[in-house]
């Protein structure tokens, strides 16, 4: 295999790329799905985001903020991916989508927090509901997959699934303000 | 959050949002920083859990062993071997090229439909209403409450309109208004013939010209600076002013108007006291007082120590509604009769819905007749256990309570002190055996449903604010 750099990317720096971005993974992941709910959509721009960072990381500046930049690139990438896409598939507008990023930027290190917490608050979930959580996340079903499966109607399965979250968000909240974070 | 946003969170997360929904939820959080928050902090969750569940270790099938042991969740670095797939692949395949656009903006809300703008307001002072009151700010349907000064306020149409405060304005549509209270100047140009401006007796229409409103007690007057107006009233009846003249519009008469004739608003008579009888001021901060509320299942989310909310929503959010609870020591006037007696809450933001939600609102305030039931805890009193509380937003149990009066709040209203008064409330105080009286506040007008206004009011542990008040003329039985 010949030289794998683009030209603007020195060699020595291929090392200091995969480090930061595996630093940074969940972070950018996060992100670009916090954009983008659907999983198949939020990753095929994730792989898009991935391959700009790559070409593009000869002009980021070492010592800056790398999570900073990357969202920044991951956002456009959203937005150039929404504009392939038709109208009727997405949810919110363009406007209101760059309001969704900045709040979410605004908020990035109280979230980051909260997503620290999760692990902690998977495991105080109900028994039942962790299993719908388990379900619908790691099998990567769709609700009316998951109903299926738990022998539930798709509304049952949309409240619980609801309650489930909103449980976690409440135990997420609770736990930082516990550890004395705003 | 309130259940209508959370209903909204789980489409947008679902990816079930219709197009309506999608326009509600933003319109909710371009206006409110709270929800914009909470709607980021689920989006947040829902990727959070993608995340998640791609390590074997996080959502284990019940029973399951964790694949290895668990470090402490805020140190562990999860290496799913999804996630690292990705990063992998991208730094193999480096040499693909995506057209990338380095054109990062924030775009500012835009504002929904709007037909005039405020100008000149500079030196206004506001109370809540439901139109942004900022100088040069764009305005489009709803309602503007101005306490002092003079706002201008320019319709597309060229329409121009001089508020006066206390003046309370509703906006309808880029050629319609409707003045309840106070007093405006008109001055319409060409372009804006036909512009009406409604009051709650009689509806101007303007042909070119410049005339005054003032809209006082279940009566409009209307004065014609300059050109001509058609004013209907009562029953479809028309009255054409021109230039000089005035008349006033009551709910069945129109009369002629003699500006000079106006006076200055009477205040209330302070209460007169014969010999024997004083006044005595009584707050849910004395003595035994207390003062809470309690709330629907979700209510308790929104919780406060400081105020005593009320709310009271549609039956599918019965969830949300709220009821407001004061208790009196009346120790200080045992043994004497109530001549006269006055209940007052002061009102305060809460900050919570939108006030557009919930049309001008009747407040009902009922006395606790069944004495046994006095005795409920001021923490942790709950919906299920408050004392005759029944099932809704504005219903307490009749068996156990007597009606002592309503109050009317207008819509956007958030603060204002709102009193009940006169020979019920005094019957009621008199008829109490043990020197302690219950009330219950509840809101019987309900909001719309969607995200609708949580009215508050000062509890005794507010900071600044009066609590609670009975203001009692009393004498020695």
């Amino acid at each position: 295999m010949a030289d794998p750099l683009p030209g603007r990317a020195p060699a020595d720096r291929v090392d200091e790329f995969v480090r930061l971005l595996a630093q940074n993974q969940r972070r950018l992941f996060v992100y670009v799905h916090t954009l983008v709910p659907h999983r198949d959509d939020a990753d095929e721009v994730l792989q898009n985001t991935n391959l700009v960072l790559w070409r593009e990381f000869g002009s980021f500046e070492p010592g800056t903020n790398f999570a900073a930049w990357a969202c920044r690139v991951a956002l456009n990438q959203v937005l150039a991916w929404r504009k392939k896409r038709q109208r009727d598939r997405l949810q919110f507008s363009d406007e209101f989508l760059a309001v969704v990023a900045a709040e979410t930027e605004d908020a990035a290190d109280a979230l980051e927090e909260q997503n620290r917490a999760l692990a902690g608050c998977l495991e105080k979930l109900p028994a039942e509901q962790r299993e719908l959580v388990r379900l619908r996340y790691t099998e990567g079903g769709s609700i009316e997959a998951v109903a299926a499966t738990a022998r539930r109607t798709v509304v049952a399965t949309y409240r619980a699934l609801s309650r489930a979250r909103h449980t976690l968000h409440d135990c997420v909240t609770r736990t930082l303000a516990r550890e004395g974070h705003p | 959050m309130t259940d209508d946003l959370r209903a909204l969170c789980d489409a947008a997360v679902e990816g079930t949002l219709t197009p309506a929904d999608a326009a509600r939820l933003e319109a909710v959080c371009r206006a409110d920083p709270a929800a914009r928050r909470y709607l980021v902090e689920h989006l947040n969750l829902h990727a959070a859990l993608v995340w998640a569940a791609a390590d074997p270790r996080t959502l284990a099938r019940e029973g399951e062993a964790p694949a290895e042991p668990r470090a402490h969740p805020a140190r562990r670095e999860p290496r799913p071997p999804r996630r690292l797939a990705w990063a992998g692949w991208a730094v193999a395949a480096g040499l693909l090229v995506a057209a990338g656009v380095f054109a990062f903006t924030r775009t500012g809300p835009a504002p929904p439909t709007d037909f005039a703008k405020l100008t000149d307001a500079g030196g206004c002072t506001w109370q809540s209403g439901t139109l942004p009151t900022a100088d040069g700010s764009r305005l489009g349907a709803g309602r503007l409450r101005l306490a002092e000064g003079v706002a201008r306020i320019v319709f597309d149409n060229g329409a121009e309109l001089r508020l006066e405060g206390p003046a309370d304005l509703e906006l309808l549509a880029g050629d319609r208004c409707r003045l309840r209270a106070g007093r405006l100047v008109a001055r319409c140009p060409e372009a804006a013939h036909g512009f009406v401006v409604e009051t709650p007796t009689a509806a101007v229409r303007d042909f070119g010209t410049e005339f005054g409103v003032s809209v006082g007690d279940d009566r409009a007057d209307v004065q014609v600076f300059s050109g001509r107006v058609d004013v209907t009233h009562g029953a479809g009846r028309v009255e054409e002013l021109v230039t000089g003249r005035g008349m006033r519009f009551t709910a069945d008469r129109a009369d002629a108007l003699d500006p000079r004739a106006e006076g200055p608003q009477p205040a209330p008579p302070p209460p007169t006291l014969r010999p024997g009888q004083r006044l005595v001021t009584i707050t849910t901060a004395a003595g035994r007082g207390k003062d809470t509320y309690v709330a629907g299942r979700w209510g308790t989310t929104h919780r406060s120590d400081v105020l005593i909310l009320v709310k009271s929503t549609v039956a599918a959010h019965a969830d949300y509604n709220r009821k407001g609870y004061a208790g009196f020591d009346l120790a200080p006037v045992a043994g004497l009769r109530v001549v006269d007696a006055q209940l007052s809450f002061t009102q305060t933001p809460t900050g919570w819905g939108f006030a557009s939600e919930v049309p001008d609102a009747t407040f009902s305030v009922y006395g606790l007749t069944d004495e046994r039931l006095n005795d409920w805890p001021e923490n942790g009193l709950r919906w299920e256990n408050a004392p005759a509380n029944a099932p809704g937003g504005a219903a307490v149990d009749p068996a156990k309570t007597v009606k002592v009066g309503e109050f009317r709040v207008p819509q956007g209203a958030q603060t204002g002190v709102w009193s009940v008064g006169g020979p019920d409330l005094a019957a009621f105080l008199n008829g109490r055996a043990a020197p302690f009286a219950t009330f219950i506040l509840v809101r019987d007008t309900p909001g719309s449903g969607r995200n609708d206004y949580v009215h508050g009011f000062a509890g005794r542990d507010h900071p600044t604010l009066p609590p609670p008040a009975l203001k009692l003329v009393v004498e020695g039985r």
